[in-house]
């Protein structure tokens, strides 16, 4: 039978378990019935498998959430073990070699260093150390990262924010934010619908309710939150539930003449967007090494910025847009029978006051 | 010149030395001092506790415990009999206080406690000169009993109600106490000040507070049965309705403003009107405003007044073809559509004001008594729950003019049939006229 010398590093550098000789297979992970336990958050409770087959030794990805990946930051689903192999799980780096290669690996060992994660940032011996404070990164939603459980870039290698999943503990936090929001809203207000609440205050619950939804989205489809799959469906609920919004705003739903749709979903959309854009300018600017993002962003920005702010008569485009008036304003259109005297309209009146008087006496 | 200039500087140096001798009447100090047993803090208490929930000033003008104030410093304790009490003030004693009789439109309110006065203010006959120097007392957002000089300006009988103008700083608190002439005469009651002005103050005449405080005595009459909600409504009746019939009267002669199409019958007497500047608006036109509003209004409560009205009058200016045009300009310029404006406007007032508003909306299509075709809308509340006074806004677009005239009435604490008859005289007010071109 085969065995393998496994050392496990922290996301730190530093050393969590020594070098270890195992028989295989051998399974890694944080579960505690695996072989060798890691204790880093990131990684699963069956990470990977180390096993023999056909005399060689593979190292296998267990459908992991956050993965497995060589030291050039490429995604692996499995890897031949020969001589010393690192490998990163997840944050924690594994250190893997048979045992006749050992007394070279406890040289190579002792001179390892993780690569840096920002590329031309300098490293201090004994693990990484970021001699710039990390920039923040903006989970999707109005959340900020927070700084104890949230992102930040010394968790996050250049490729990862592209690759992976940006939910994490701050998703928790605006999850949470929103809960406490939509009870509190509930509760004090007695209106789901959040009615009086304001636009503005409404339109952070929406975001906060996208976020919520994306990180759930995210929770049930771990292997599909991507970078761009997570935007995606951030801005498709956001644009969703504002529309909404506005259509069931009371403000809305009591306009005599109902809704004016060509009005209505420009101005949510460009609203909703620009929302959206502000709310992630940080993280377009985190990212601005990516010339793509960062003009994209600048553009669609602007572009939503003047969408927002032209009126709609001034546009001749929404003027031919504008619904035929509903109103009647031409005598020829109204029908004789239609009219009543200005008698009958003032009796009418007194209707409505008779009206207004018994309800008042009912409610005494 | 040189020489009567000099004679007025010195008539003003005399004058100043020596304030009794140029003055038949007393001084700011003696009056001050003579009022400190006529003149109390009446204030308004929650019935369950000790606390106040506002305060005024009430004069002795009976040496049987009579107290003159204004019906808004007591109107909480009328509307609301099981929630608040009143009590009056005299020194460290306080004792509770009735409201024996008002005069809702005058503002004015006569309270009783048991209590002899050694004594009381006298109503002057007159009216003072314009110019003539006042005195008014009260004591000031709950501090102390303060006494502030002030000159009469006018009499203003005009629209619904009658008050006094006269200059002087008064402030909250104030309300109910009496304006003495230097005689030490009633000439009036504190009542307001004009909003955005500085210390234009308006009193309540003495002459309805004399007739009120003669009601209390007359025989036969036992005031306390009718002190109660449905009051507002009866003492407001007849104003409203005097008010209403001028507007009536000044319809049936001819005149009036007219703009672009439409001629506009005489607007109220008494009211106050301005044409403010076309406002270019946008790409369709200019919009132009003609608006008439009341002057002088009496408070019905915390919040609401009676007699208030604004007309207001909007036009297309130049010559917009399209039918309808005014509707986008109008919902670019307030936001809301123009049918429903009405309704829009409860809806706002509704979900702006902290209690909940019951309201009627109504639309028609209506030809009034000119045979013009109208499309009419009204909205309907109470003023004070459960008063027999209603609160309604009004709009008239005529059809002949293609959605370019729109024409809006705001009325607040009318009676039923006031409020009928000033919907009708609003109505009748729009005609329209063929010969565009030239002005009458």
């Amino acid at each position: 039978m085969k065995s393998i010398s496994i050392r496990v590093l922290a996301r730190d550098g530093s050393v969590e378990t020594e070098t270890t000789e195992y028989s295989l297979p051998c399974l890694i992970g944080r579960d505690p019935t695996c072989t060798v336990v890691v204790s880093d958050r990131s990684c699963s409770g069956r990470h990977v498998l180390i096993e023999e087959r056909n005399g060689e030794i593979h190292l296998v990805d267990q459908n992991s959430r956050n993965g497995v990946f060589d030291q050039q930051g490429q995604k692996l689903n499995s890897l031949k073990v020969t001589g010393l192999t690192r490998v990163r799980l997840a944050k924690c780096w594994l250190e893997i070699s048979s045992p006749k290669m050992h007394e070279h690996t406890e040289f190579m060992v002792a001179d390892f260093k993780p690569p840096p994660i920002f590329p031309g940032v300098p490293i201090k011996s004994g693990g990484f150390h970021l001699l710039q404070p990390p920039p923040r990164i903006m989970v999707m939603g109005a959340g900020t990262a927070g700084s104890s459980g949230g992102l930040s870039s010394s968790d996050i290698s250049g490729d990862w924010v592209e690759k992976t999943i940006l939910l994490s503990s701050s998703a928790r936090v605006f999850a949470f934010f929103s809960l406490v929001l939509f009870v509190a809203s509930v509760v004090w207000l007695k209106d789901p619908v959040i009615v009086g609440l304001g636009n503005f205050s409404a339109i952070l619950f929406l975001s906060l309710l996208s976020g919520t939804l994306t990180y759930v989205l995210a929770r049930l489809f771990p292997g599909k939150t991507t970078f761009r799959n997570s935007f995606f469906i951030y801005c498709s609920f956001y644009t969703f539930l504002l529309l909404g919004y506005a259509i069931f705003d009371t403000s809305t739903r009591l306009h005599p003449e109902g809704l004016i749709w060509p009005q209505l979903i420009p101005r949510a959309l460009a609203g909703g967007f620009l929302l959206l854009f502000l709310l992630n300018l940080r993280l377009i600017w985190d990212l601005r090494t990516k010339t793509l993002n960062w003009i994209g962003g600048i553009l669609v920005g602007s572009l939503l910025v003047l969408l927002a702010r032209t009126p709609l008569e001034s546009n001749p485009r929404w003027k031919t847009r504008l619904p035929a008036v509903n109103l009647e304003t031409s005598a020829k259109r109204v029908p004789a029978s239609a009219y009543v005297t200005t008698e009958q309209f003032i009796s009418e009146m007194g209707q409505s006051l008779e009206t207004l008087r018994t309800s008042a006496t009912n409610q005494r | 010149m040189g020489f009567s200039i000099t004679v007025l500087l010195l008539a003003g140096f005399w004058a100043g030395l020596c304030p009794a001798l140029w003055a038949d009447g007393l001084s700011s100090n003696e009056i001050q001092a003579h009022a400190h047993g006529k003149v109390f803090q009446l204030m308004t208490k929650v019935t369950k506790g000790t606390e106040k929930q506002s305060y005024g000033t009430a004069f002795a003008v009976d040496p049987k415990g009579l107290l003159l104030t204004n019906y808004h410093v007591v109107a909480n304790s009328i509307l609301k009999p099981h929630e608040y009490v009143l009590e009056l003030k005299m020194g460290n004693e306080s004792m509770p206080a009735k409201v024996i009789a008002l005069d809702v439109p005058n503002d004015l309110a006569i309270v009783q406690v048991d209590r002899v006065f050694p004594e009381a203010y006298r109503f002057s006959e007159t009216l003072p000169a314009p110019g003539e120097k006042l005195f008014s007392i009260g004591v000031p957002e709950d501090t102390v009993m303060t006494i502030i000089e002030g000159l009469f300006s006018d009499i203003r009988r005009s629209d619904p109600v009658t008050r006094l103008l006269f200059s002087a700083p008064l402030n909250h608190g104030m309300s109910g106490g009496p304006v003495l002439n230097a005689k030490e005469e009633i000439i009036g009651v504190n009542d307001a000040m004009l909003q955005q002005a500085q210390n234009i103050s308006l009193a309540c005449p003495a002459e309805a507070a004399s007739k009120l405080l003669k009601s209390v005595g007359e025989p036969g009459r036992s005031p306390a049965s009718v002190i109660d909600k449905t009051i507002l409504g009866a003492q407001a009746e007849p104003v409203l309705r005097a008010w209403v019939q001028s507007w009536e009267s000044a319809q049936a002669s001819s005149g009036g403003p007219r703009f672009g199409g439409i001629q506009l019958s005489n607007p109220p007497p008494g009211s106050k009107c301005w044409q403010d500047e076309e406002k270019k608006s946008g790409p369709m036109g200019n919009v132009g405003i003609f608006i008439c509003q009341t002057q002088d209004t009496f408070p019905l409560s915390e919040k609401k007044s009676g007699g208030q009205v604004s007309l207001r009058y909007y036009w297309l200016s130049n010559d917009a073809k399209k039918a309808g045009a005014f509707e986008p300009i109008f919902d670019h310029n307030f936001s809301v559509s123009l049918k429903g404006r009405a309704a829009a406007a409860f809806a706002k007032w509704t979900r702006t004001s902290d209690e909940r508003v019951n309201y009627v909306c109504h639309h028609r299509y209506v030809v009034n008594s000119h045979s013009e075709n109208i499309l009419a809308e009204f909205c309907v509340t109470q003023s004070v729950n459960g008063s027999n006074l209603f609160d309604a806004v009004l709009t008239a677009i005529p059809l002949s003019e293609d959605g370019k005239f729109f024409g809006e009435m705001q009325l607040g604490g009318f009676t039923e049939d006031t409020l009928k008859a000033a919907s009708g005289a609003f109505l009748s007010s729009i005609q329209s006229v063929s010969d565009r071109g030239d002005a009458q």
